[in-house]
């Protein structure tokens, strides 16, 4: 069913690390990747300190990302033109070259370690070359996959200025269309050079995918390594390359929604000039529409039009909460990162503003980032939910299917301590889960949750387990289903 | 039925502001027996807070207890000077907070601040108290209680502080817990370790324990009777198996309503309509009516009275009363 969705966002081994100091950092995310939908609530669980909240910030580059990518295909290279687009283009040769360097080096490398080869007292040394050799190849994949993400497999192409200067011009085009964009207007001229960008692109696919290739790595005439490379290739934008400039851009489309609205408010700002604010910054209204605009949004997050007077501190909780999100809706929003929105709230207000939430997705098309503790509302409000435990991604699938089959220990252990609406049953004196979460700073080797897993293996201890799909849209990190990431592939 | 640890009757707290009394409490009964956990329920500003605040005698200095009568152990509380309520604190009745880390002094180890009540309270030498206090420690399950004993609470995480603050507590074995919403700054994970040895410790300590919260799920899973505030009023009171399966007030109902259920896979959630009065806000008749789908003329006027329905299930409604006629 996913193979159909739109993605709207793609985050690939994204890594985020804070230096404490020299050689000391926490590890907030480690290797994280997933993708999320267009139109999707997507739901992220996990204690304290797992790494939620960073990851919601990281996603917005309100932290820049220590490595990885965040793809974003609200938009596409088509009608938008960042600025590092121009200067990946201009390394594209760089890349080649040097992966080709790497791949030589290796190669030597490899001679070296052949010609010890039968020669006693020299396995270590042999041993020692081997791993340099791989080191190498690992470096030159790592060149390549840099270059993929501009060209896709077009990276190993003999003839690589043509591909350059035909992904120039469509940069050139799609610079153009932004240009228009940025004016407000999508008039005809834009869907224009909109499209001629797209057209160059798919004519340099045409002419050149696959054809005369460059043997820089023993695998470039195997076409499963073209299809390999062509996965790197991305149509949106990656968000961790763009200026500070054109992130700001892209805010307009990406918004945020923090937990405790009173200090995302000004006090001495009022109500409709708080709200007003995104409109002066982003756009030329004149004052009047400005209000009125103002005013349709009070009512739209179901405040009265008067509030528009009011400050900050005559407002409740919810209310609060709702100028956050008639700020966050002002533009044209397509993904907005929630963080703890309802927790602050009381039960009834919560689901008020789940109601208001459900409601403007419905009819806005938005996208939520929904972070969380409570795997009550987690359940009802999201439509997949994915599970963080130090960083790292535990589980991720479907609400329903996590509930009803979790199959990460962690998982298990989460949806087992939450207090049930249920009696009748003895109150239980017997806990679930020992002990507290591992310092960040400090993780534990292998698999981040082995230290508190109640069916930790040998394996757990010494390796930690990647992320696989073992059941359509059911992604589990747990060396359990080893054997059922085996059979599928 | 055991002896009643606690009882409070018609209790009215006030709080001046600008020069006004406002009712914060408007006449709470209720009572607590040995060895029994009441869960009070309600939404932040309904007065659960300023109810164990007027218990333990640390209200603001814009607060009062204006009328009613709260009685420990059958002894009358509202009558006794400031300073013979103090001698009772802590001995025969301790609270623990939301926030560990704003209860626990900073600057003195874990060690002298077990010690501390144990010396005051119980007469104990050092040496005996730091016995006493080890073994506590050990019995709310943390590993190497010694040296815990000279770690500082900044050295301690989150679930670790409040296992600690329980021991300190209950090792003066008081006849009355307060815990104000002790659970609800902590991880699930960890939440569900210190209900259960909450739960455990009743039953070994023949502790009353007054809890508090705004979570059903974690009153499912510690009390034993639950009253439900609205507002500075009681609206319903009753065993935790009659709350849950026949909630009569409109409100309880709502309650119920508004939180997401884990265990149901269809669950539509449903919002109370409007917002919490605030406590300077005029409200004349049943202080909920304005947001209650079911008010009539009456709910209007007049203040329901609490009558019984059912075995010790109370409810204050003037709907519920003319149904179950």
């Amino acid at each position: 069913m996913s193979d159909e969705r739109k993605i709207l966002l793609d985050i690939k081994e994204l890594k985020k690390y804070f230096p404490v100091r020299k050689n000391v950092s926490v590890k907030a995310l480690e290797d994280v990747s997933f993708s999320i939908y267009e139109g999707e609530k997507f739901g992220v669980v996990g204690e304290s300190g797992c790494g939620k909240s960073t990851l919601g910030r990281v996603i917005l580059q309100l932290y820049p990302q220590t490595s990885g990518a965040t793809v974003y295909y609200g938009r596409t290279l088509n009608q938008m033109c960042p600025r590092y687009l121009a200067k990946e283009i201009g390394k594209l040769p760089e890349y080649q070259k040097k992966a080709s360097e790497f791949y030589q080096k290796a190669l030597a490398v490899d001679k070296e370690a052949a010609a010890l080869e039968n020669q006693p007292g020299q396995d270590k040394k042999r041993a020692e070359l081997e791993e340099k050799s791989l080191e190498m190849k690992k470096n030159a994949s790592r060149q390549l996959r840099e270059g993929a993400r501009t060209v896709g497999s077009m990276i190993l192409c003999r003839d690589l200025s043509a591909v350059q200067s035909l992904f120039e011009q469509a940069r050139k085009e799609s610079a153009e269309a932004a240009a228009i964009y940025k004016k407000g207007a999508q008039t005809e001229a834009f869907s224009e050079h909109e499209r001629k960008a797209g057209e160059l692109r798919n004519q340099a696919w045409t002419q050149y995918r696959g054809k005369d290739i460059l043997p820089i790595v023993e695998r470039a005439a195997d076409p499963t390594y073209l299809d390999e490379l062509d996965q790197y290739y991305e149509t949106g934008i990656n968000l961790g390359k763009l200026t500070r400039k054109e992130m700001r851009e892209m805010r307009k489309e990406m918004q945020m929604i923090f937990q405790d609205p009173a200090a995302s408010l000004d006090p001495r700002q009022s109500i409709g000039k708080s709200i007003e604010e995104v409109f002066i910054i982003n756009a030329d209204y004149p004052p009047a529409v400005r209000k009125e605009k103002v005013m349709e949004l009070l009512e739209k997050v179901g405040l009265k039009r008067e509030h528009y007077y009011s400050y900050p501190h005559a407002l409740s909780g919810g209310q609060k909460q709702r100028v956050g999100i008639a700020r966050a809706i002002a533009l044209d929003t397509k993904f907005i990162v929630l963080d703890e929105a309802v927790s602050a709230l009381d039960v009834s207000v919560q689901a008020q503003i789940l109601l208001l939430l459900n409601e403007l997705s419905a009819e806005k098309h938005l996208t939520y980032f929904f972070i969380t503790h409570d795997l009550g509302v987690v359940k009802h409000f999201c439509d997949r939910i994915m599970v963080m435990y130090l960083g790292n991604v535990c589980e991720l699938t479907d609400s329903i299917k996590l509930f009803h089959k979790p199959l990460h220990p962690y998982t298990k252990s989460l949806l087992a301590a939450v207090p049930r609406l249920k009696v009748g049953q003895e109150h239980s004196t017997e806990s679930v889960l020992e002990g507290d979460v591992p310092s960040a700073m400090n993780p534990p080797k292998g698999c981040p949750f082995h230290t508190r897993c109640s069916q930790c293996m040998e394996i757990c201890k010494q390796e930690k387990p990647a992320i696989a799909e073992i059941e359509p849209g059911h992604f589990v990190a747990c060396h359990l289903y080893d054997d059922a990431r085996v059979k599928r592939s | 039925m055991g002896k009643n640890v606690l009882e409070v009757k018609d209790l009215v707290t006030t709080f001046r502001i600008n020069k006004k009394e406002y009712e914060v409490l408007r006449g709470i009964s209720f009572h607590i027996e040995e060895n029994e956990t009441l869960c009070m329920v309600g939404e932040s500003g309904c007065g659960k807070s300023v109810t164990t605040l007027s218990i333990m005698d640390l209200l603001p200095n814009n607060g009062r207890v204006r009328s009613g009568s709260i009685k420990l152990n059958g002894q009358e509380l509202t009558t006794l000077s400031s300073h013979e309520r103090n001698t009772l604190r802590g001995r025969q009745m301790g609270m623990i907070f939301q926030e560990p880390m704003t209860a626990l002094n900073p600057l003195l180890t874990i060690g002298r601040q077990m010690t501390e009540g144990l010396v005051t309270h119980q007469g104990l030498s050092k040496k005996e108290a730091y016995e006493v206090a080890v073994s506590w420690l050990e019995r709310v399950g943390i590993a190497n209680p010694e040296a815990r004993m000279r770690q500082f609470p900044f050295q301690l995480s989150g679930g670790l502080r409040q296992r600690i603050m329980i021991a300190m507590v209950m090792a003066v074995q008081p006849a009355l817990l307060i815990a104000d919403e002790p659970t609800t700054a902590l991880d699930v994970t960890i939440q569900k370790q210190v209900l259960v040895l909450l739960n455990r410790l009743k039953k070994d300590v023949k502790t009353g324990i007054l809890f508090i919260t705004h979570d059903l799920g974690v009153v499912a899973e510690i009390a034993d009777r639950v009253i439900i505030l609205y507002a500075g009023h009681k609206v319903e009171e009753g065993s935790i198996g009659e709350i849950f399966s026949h909630p009569l007030h409109p409100y309880t109902v709502g309650l119920m309503g508004a939180v997401p259920n884990v265990d149901e896979d269809e669950f539509e959630i449903r919002a109370i309509p409007g917002t919490f009065p605030n406590i300077t806000e005029e409200i004349g008749g049943c202080r909920f009516h304005p947001r209650c789908p079911y008010a009539t003329e009456r709910c209007r006027r007049e203040i329901p009275a609490e009558r019984e329905y059912g075995e010790r299930h109370y409810v204050s409604c003037h709907k519920v009363e003319e149904e179950q006629r």
